[in-house]
C-alpha cells in the first residue's frame, strides 16, 4: 500500500512536470498557432546554459538560475523575432515542421558551444539528496519544488490571463487575430510576449526535470517532450488547466502501470516490459481521442484566420 | 513527427529558397559520392579490396551522433590514437592504416546501409567494430554471407555463433558476453559480497534478458537468490516505479545492467528517496568508466562495477603516456586503443600481401593465448570466435574506479 502511495506521489510529480511543459506548449499554440516541437530543445538549451554557469565560472546556484531565466526570456524573444514572426502567415503544418528544424538548430548550437554536454553529465543542485519524510513517504526537495512550482505557475498564469490587460489582450489575440488588430491590440508585441513567457516556462520545467534526474545532456528533454505533448493534447490544447491535468494523467498512468504490471505476464508476454507499458499508454491515448477528439477538456473547434 | 504530410504543391511553389537548397544538396551529394568512389579504389595494387600498395582501408560503424555516442565516440578516439601511432611508425608491413568511420546514429535500422556504404562505396578490406550489440548483429547479416572479415562487434550480446553454437566463420569477438558476465557477477556478489538476496535493473532487450538468466543461475548455485527484476528502455526517464518494485523485494544488493544514463537516473531516484540497498549496487561492464562515476556524483561512492581491463600492463601504460593530457581516463577510449592493437596484430599476421582469406587464417590460427595487453588472454580458433571471459571488479572510491578483485574466469565459476 505504501509503495502504491509512493508511486502515486511520484506520478503526481512526473505528471506535474509534463503538465508544466504542456502549459507552455498550449500557451504558444493558443496565442500564435504554432505547434512547437522545439519546446523541449528550448528547455534543454536553457538548462545546459545553467549547467555551464554552475560548472564553468562556478556561480552560486540561485544567481546562475536567475541569469538562466533571463537568458530564457531573451531566447524566447530571439526565436520569436528570428523564427516565428517570419512564419506567421504560414500554414500550421509548415510552422510545426519548421519547429522541428528549430529544435535541431538549437541542439547543434548547444553541442558546438558546449561539447561536454553531448555526453551525460551530472547536474548539480542545492536540493540533491534532500528529502521530506511524510509518514512512510519520501518526497525529495526537487520533487516538492516541482509540485509547488507547477501549482503556483498555473495559478499565476490563470490570474494573469483573466485579470491583467496584457493577459486579456493575449486571450483576445488567441480568439481572433483580425479582431484583436481592429481593436488596436499590438499583436506583434503579444506574440513576442507569448514566446518569452513560454520560453520561461520551458526553462523552469527543464531545470526542475534536470534537478530530478540529476543527469543531463543536450537531448535530455526529447523523451519527456513526447509525453508532455500527449498531456497537452489530452487536455484539449486550448485550456491551460486542461494541459496540466492532461500531464498529470500521463504521469500517473505511466507510474501506476509500471508498478502494477511489474512481474506479471500474459502467456509469454512480459507485461512488465516498458515497451508494453508505453504501448498501453499510447493505445489508451488513441482510444480517448477516438471518443473525445478534442481531448478531455477541449472546447469547440478553433478557427484560425 | 514522421507522420506529418509533405508540403502541398502550393506551399512548395512559394518556397524558392528551399528549392535552391535542395539543388545544392543534390550537387553536394553527387560530389561527395564521387569523392568516395575515387578514394576507395585509388592505387589498389592488390587483388583484395581495400588493399593498395601503401594503404589498407578498414571501416567501422560507430555512433557519434545518437544515443550510444557516449560509449562509441571515445572508442573511436582510442582507435584513431592507436592507428595514428602505427602509421607514424611506418604502418603495417609498409602500408598505412586508413580507418573510415560512419555513424548509424545508434539506430540498428541504419546499420546495414552504413556497412553497405563501407563495403560497396569505400571498398574496405574488413569491418573493424560496429558499436552496439543489435547493430553488430545487423552488420553480421551483411558481412558473413559475403565473406567479409568482421572484427570486434561491440556489445556483450553480439552474435558470434550460429543457432547450433558453431562459430560464425567471419566474425571475431573480443569483448566478453553478458551471459558470462552474469555468471561471474552472480558468483562475486554471492561469495565475496555475501549478498543473500539480489535485485536486478536490466535493459529490456535480448542482452539484458540473457544477463538476467545467467545471473539468476549463478546466484542460485552459490546460495543466493534473484528476488526481483525490472526492465527499462533506453529512453526511459522516470524510474520511480522501477525503484519501488525493486525496493519492495528488500534486496541486499541491486545489480545495474545496460546503459550509463538510465542506470545513473535509477540510482539518483533511489537516493532522492533516501534509499540504498544494504550492500549498495553493482553495475555491469558498460559502466566501467570514470565518466559514469562522475555522472553519479556523491551517490556513486562505494558502487561496485564489473570490468575486464586492467591498467597494470605495458600496453595500458603506453596508453596512459599517450593520453596524459586527457582531463580524465576514459575506459571506452582505452577499449578502442587496445582493440585497434588487436586489429593491427591481425593485419600483421595476415602477411605482406593480405587477402581476406589470409586475414581469416591469421585470426583463426594466430591468436592462441594471445596477450591482449589489457589483462586477460584471448584465444580464437576456427571453432571458437568468442571474446575474453575474465572479469574483475572495481569500486568507486572518491569518484574513481578502484580495482578490488583479481580477474575471475567465467569458466571457473560456471564450467
Amino acid at each position: 500500500m505504501l509503495a502504491l502511495l509512493q508511486i502515486l506521489l511520484s506520478g503526481l510529480v512526473t505528471g506535474s512536470l509534463y503538465g508544466l511543459l504542456a502549459l507552455g506548449i498550449v500557451l504558444i499554440y493558443r496565442t500564435t498557432g504554432v505547434l512547437n516541437f522545439a519546446y523541449g530543445a528550448l528547455a534543454a538549451t536553457v538548462t545546459c546554459f545553467l549547467y555551464v554557469l554552475l560548472t564553468g565560472p562556478h556561480l552560486p546556484f540561485w544567481q546562475a538560475l536567475l541569469l538562466s531565466l533571463l537568458f530564457a526570456l531573451l531566447l524566447g524573444a530571439v526565436v520569436e523575432r528570428g523564427f516565428a514572426r517570419p512564419l506567421l502567415a504560414a500554414p500550421i503544418l509548415t510552422k510545426a515542421i519548421a519547429t522541428l528544424a528549430l529544435a535541431l538548430v538549437l541542439q547543434t548550437v548547444v553541442q558546438a558551444l558546449w561539447p561536454q554536454l553531448t555526453s551525460p553529465v551530472h547536474f548539480p543542485t542545492p536540493f540533491e539528496g534532500q528529502a521530506l519524510r511524510l509518514g512512510g513517504l519520501y518526497l525529495s526537495l526537487a520533487d516538492g519544488l516541482a509540485l509547488l512550482t507547477t501549482a503556483l505557475l498555473l495559478g499565476l498564469l490563470q490570474l494573469f490571463l483573466q485579470r491583467t490587460r496584457l493577459g486579456i489582450a493575449m486571450r483576445a489575440t488567441a480568439d481572433s487575430l483580425e479582431a484583436a488588430r481592429l481593436m488596436g491590440i499590438p499583436v506583434g508585441l503579444i506574440f513576442l510576449f507569448a514566446w518569452m513567457l513560454a520560453s520561461l516556462l520551458a526553462a523552469i520545467a527543464g531545470v526542475l526535470i534536470a534537478a530530478r534526474q540529476t543527469v543531463i545532456d543536450v537531448q535530455f528533454m526529447d523523451p519527456v517532450l513526447l509525453l508532455a505533448f500527449i498531456g497537452a493534447v489530452l487536455g484539449g490544447l486550448d485550456r491551460l488547466a486542461g494541459a496540466v491535468v492532461g500531464g498529470l494523467v500521463v504521469g500517473l498512468a505511466d507510474n501506476v502501470l509500471a508498478l502494477l504490471l511489474a512481474g506479471h505476464s500474459l502467456g509469454t508476454l512480459d507485461l512488465g516490459d516498458p515497451g508494453i507499458r508505453q504501448t498501453l499508454i499510447f493505445a489508451g491515448f488513441v482510444l480517448l481521442l477516438l471518443l473525445r477528439p478534442r481531448g478531455l477538456f477541449g472546447g469547440a473547434a478553433l478557427r484560425r484566420v | 513527427m514522421r507522420l506529418l504530410r509533405a508540403p502541398a504543391p502550393a506551399e512548395r511553389r512559394r518556397s524558392g529558397a528551399p528549392r535552391l537548397g535542395l539543388c545544392l544538396s543534390i550537387v553536394l551529394l553527387l560530389l561527395l559520392s564521387a569523392c568516395g568512389s575515387t578514394g576507395g579504389g585509388s592505387g589498389s595494387s592488390s587483388s583484395a579490396p581495400g588493399v593498395s600498395a601503401d594503404t589498407i582501408t578498414i571501416g567501422g560503424v560507430l555512433d557519434t551522433t545518437g544515443p550510444i555516442k557516449v560509449i562509441c565516440s571515445p572508442i573511436l578516439q582510442g582507435d584513431q590514437l592507436y592507428f595514428s601511432q602505427i602509421n607514424a611508425s611506418g604502418g603495417v608491413n609498409g602500408r598505412k592504416i586508413k580507418f573510415i568511420q560512419v555513424s548509424d546514429n545508434g539506430d540498428s535500422t541504419r546499420t546495414r546501409d552504413a556497412v553497405r556504404q563501407l563495403v560497396e562505396q569505400d571498398h574496405v578490406f574488413a569491418i573493424f567494430q560496429v558499436c552496439g550489440s543489435g547493430n553488430a548483429n545487423v552488420a553480421e547479416s551483411y558481412t558473413v554471407p559475403r565473406g567479409i572479415p568482421f572484427i570486434d562487434p561491440i556489445g556483450g550480446g553480439s552474435k558470434y555463433t550460429d543457432q547450433n553454437g558453431k562459430a560464425l566463420p567471419w566474425v571475431w569477438m573480443t569483448q566478453p558476453n553478458y551471459g558470462d558476465e552474469g555468471h561471474v557477477i552472480g558468483y562475486y556478489v554471492a561469495t565475496t559480497l555475501k549478498a543473500r538476496s539480489v535485485a536486478l535493473l536490466y535493459e529490456d532487450d535480448v542482452l539484458g534478458l540473457q544477463q538476467k538468466s545467467t545471473l539468476s543461475e549463478a546466484l542460485q548455485k552459490y546460495g543466493s537468490k534473484l528476488v526481483a527484476a525490472v526492465g527499462y528502455n533506453a529512453t526511459q526517464t522516470d524510474f520511480s516505479a522501477a525503484f519501488q518494485t525493486l525496493k519492495a523485494a528488500a534486496p541486499d544488493l541491486i545489480v545495474l545492467n545496460g546503459l550509463p544514463s538510465p542506470t545513473a537516473r535509477f540510482v539518483a531516484t533511489a537516493a532522492a528517496q533516501g534509499y540504498r540497498p544494504r550492500l549498495g549496487y553493482l553495475a555491469n561492464y558498460p559502466m566501467a568508466d570514470n565518466s559514469w562515476a562522475k555522472v553519479l556524483g556523491a551517490t556513486g561512492e562505494g558502487i561496485y562495477v564489473s570490468g575486464y581491463t586492467s591498467m597494470d600492463t605495458p600496453v595500458a601504460q603506453q596508453y596512459l603516456q599517450a593520453t596524459r593530457s586527457d582531463p580524465v581516463f576514459s575506459a571506452y577510449k582505452f577499449y578502442g586503443y587496445i582493440n585497434a592493437k588487436i586489429m593491427v596484430d591481425a593485419l600483421r599476421k595476415a602477411g605482406s600481401n593480405p587477402t581476406r582469406a589470409s586475414l581469416r587464417d591469421a585470426l583463426d590460427h594466430g591468436f592462441v593465448n594471445y596477450d591482449t595487453g589489457f589483462g586477460p588472454t584471448l584465444t580464437w580458433t576456427p571453432e571458437r570466435h568468442g571474446g575474453v571471459s575474465d572479469f574483475m571488479f572495481f569500486q568507486i572510491k572518491q569518484g574513481q574506479l578502484t580495482p578490488v578483485s583479481p580477474f575471475i574466469k567465467a569458466s571457473a565459476v560456471w564450467p
